[in-house]
């Protein structure tokens, strides 16, 4: 191993192992190393060979079955009712996330001064972001408040303003369970969203927009046919994530909504992978949900990556 | 959108009434979005000094008629045989100081290792580290489970580290090197290749050129790594769900979902709310000075996730 220190890196002919260097080093290095390849590396690695065994409870044997876990997830009665539930809540969430957050983000980009100036700007960033840092059970049992049938917030609100029928017990109807934790998510994350278009739209040269406006481009052309197309990789990037944290959707529903207490309703993957591995002690198969689950995302993130692509050329 | 219709007609009057509509739109709607945020808030804190009577007959924004401080009592020590949040911010803080304290020493290590020495390997390892930022926790969560519960060393751990915090601590460091040596490797590259020289003219040795010199001129990025590590270990729920079973173990996302679940059915309601602001007041407390190293550090670790 060519080991040398920084700088004889302009002098490569000089080059010689410094064994005292390579010691430090090599201590500086093995225990993070060492750490991260033992609990997070090998994990990965195990679980799809767990996901190939029938295992059922701890001290169980593990039993050689190639891919039937895989295999038997299309006829599960709880897989792919799941996996819609993951599909619809991304579809509840990704609207009204990218909906907001380029509105939100577009507002909150203008300047301090000059004739378009935002009045308390940096007071509006910050709070919009606090939601993102609070403890997800936290959120959860806020929103679960929120939401209380008898003495919750929404239903104290709309039996005030006289739509008693639409007081709901909307955590426990199967009808309303999951759109109420999407409206919570949304709550909880939109922050993150705004902070990256918003980031996104302060990379846009500020010749680019004067040039549009000297041509005469309203606010909403400005937006539509400059900041949107030149935000194009951020866009991408938010709808990744939001496919990612749909797909990955766990405390906010095993908290607010346990499936167990909606008939399923909000059921997705990662409860269902929950359920199977920690209360049903059925790790093969459960190790198998998540390795599908990886592997869904990792295919419709490399299809939408080619698929935008091809859209921009 | 009216707004929009109003500006594309020419002329200056419904140029500027298209303006003043548009700025009335924008205003309404940051100040309906963070209400939407605030209300929430300030209700769970003045709710938290409501007697469950209140809460369940008058309206929800009624201020309370008398605080009732002894729902914080209550959710401190427990209420009605339950046990409280006491000993479960307890854990947290105990695990939080131990396991940032680690993060931010291994993560530091590593990184000056793999940034500020050349070697074959150097670029692939400190990518193998931040590649880890997009691989779901989940995935390893029942092989993990496994792990731990299966490492029995007789004298040390003869029942594994399921509910042994050194297990999880050891995971959350872990999980939480990808971020930290992603952070930690910006400021470590930006900082000049003399000061190395210079401290080992002055007859330093490697460890207290790295102590010294160059981890005080990482500060920076040691707090944002820190600031960051602080809130999601504090925060972290699933990984501590599957790893802590024994409910005297429970941290205090965990001790907290507990206890509103089985206060369900007993409900002293403004405890409960009285817990749930306990538990949210250190990170706001956090928020409110770290905010700029926050966003900073969100804005890197997404553009680049």
């Amino acid at each position: 191993m060519a080991f040398s220190d920084a700088r004889q890196r302009e002098k490569p002919r000089k080059r010689r192992v410094d064994w005292g260097t390579v010691g430090f080093v090599a201590t500086l290095l093995t225990p993070g190393l060492l750490v991260y390849c033992l609990l997070v590396l090998w994990p990965m690695v195990q679980s799809f060979y767990v996901a190939l065994h029938r295992w059922r409870g701890v001290s169980g044997n593990m039993t050689f079955i190639g891919l039937e876990n895989f295999a038997h997830l299309p006829q599960d009665d709880k897989f792919l009712p799941a996996l819609s539930h993951n599909f619809a809540f991304f579809l509840m969430i990704a609207a009204s996330v990218l909906t907001l957050s380029l509105f939100f983000a577009n507002v909150l980009s203008r300047p301090k001064t000059g004739p378009n100036r935002l009045f308390a700007g940096d007071f509006f960033r910050a709070l919009f972001l606090f939601p993102n840092v609070v403890s997800v059970v936290a959120v959860s049992i806020l929103w679960m408040f929120i939401y209380n049938p008898n003495w919750g917030l929404l239903n104290k609100m709309l039996r005030r303003v006289g739509l008693k029928e639409w007081a709901l017990t909307w955590l426990a109807d199967p009808h309303t369970s999951l759109p109420a934790v999407a409206v919570t998510y949304v709550w909880y994350v939109l922050g993150f969203y705004i902070l990256l278009f918003r980031a996104g739209i302060q990379n846009i040269p500020a010749e680019v927009n004067e040039a549009a406006v000297i041509d005469g481009a309203s606010d909403f052309q400005l937006f539509r046919f400059v900041t949107l197309p030149l935000l194009n990789d951020i866009t991408r990037l938010a709808v990744i994530y939001l496919i990612i944290n749909s797909m990955n959707i766990f405390a906010l529903v095993w908290i607010m909504a346990p499936p167990d207490s909606t008939g399923n309703a909000t059921q997705v993957m990662l409860t269902y992978l929950y359920q199977e591995g920690f209360v049903n002690s059925n790790f093969g198969a459960s190790s198998a949900i998540g390795a599908t689950n990886f592997l869904i995302v990792m295919t419709v993130t490399l299809l939408l990556q080619r698929v935008w692509k091809a859209r921009e050329a | 959108m009216s707004n929009i219709s109003a500006h594309s007609g020419s002329g200056q009057n419904s140029d500027s009434a298209g303006r003043l509509l548009r700025s009335i739109f924008t205003y309404v709607a940051l100040v309906f979005y963070s209400l939407g945020i605030l209300f929430p808030l300030a209700w769970l804190s003045y709710t938290a000094l409501k007697s469950t009577q209140e809460i369940f007959n008058k309206d929800p924004w009624v201020l309370p008629a008398a605080p009732h401080w002894e729902n914080f009592r209550n959710a401190w020590f427990g209420m009605s045989g339950e046990p409280g949040l006491g000993p479960y911010f307890g854990n947290s803080v105990q695990i939080t100081v131990i396991t940032v304290f680690l993060i931010l020493a291994l993560g530091s290590m590593a990184t000056y290792a793999l940034t500020r020495f050349r070697f074959r390997g150097a670029d692939t390892l400190l990518n193998l580290f931040i590649s880890g930022m997009v691989f779901p926790i989940f995935l390893a969560v029942v092989p993990l489970f496994l792990l731990l519960n299966q490492t029995r060393i007789p004298g040390i751990a003869p029942r594994g580290f399921v509910n042994d915090y050194r297990g999880l601590i050891a995971v959350y460091v872990a999980y939480s090197l990808p971020f930290t040596v992603f952070v930690l490797s910006g400021f470590f590259r930006s900082l000049p290749r003399e000061l190395e020289e210079a401290s080992a003219l002055d007859g330093a040795s490697p460890w207290q050129t790295f102590l010294r010199v160059m981890l005080p001129l990482a500060k920076p990025g040691l707090i944002v790594a820190g600031v960051f590590n602080v809130i999601g270990i504090w925060n972290e729920y699933p990984l501590a769900l599957v790893l802590l079973t024994d409910r005297s173990r429970y941290t205090l996302p965990l001790g907290l979902a507990q206890i509103t679940q089985r206060q369900q059915y007993s409900a002293d309601w403004g405890a409960l709310f009285a817990a749930l602001f306990v538990v949210m007041v250190p990170t706001m407390l956090v928020y409110l000075f770290f905010q700029r190293q926050i966003s900073e550090g969100l804005t890197a670790g997404a553009v680049k996730g």
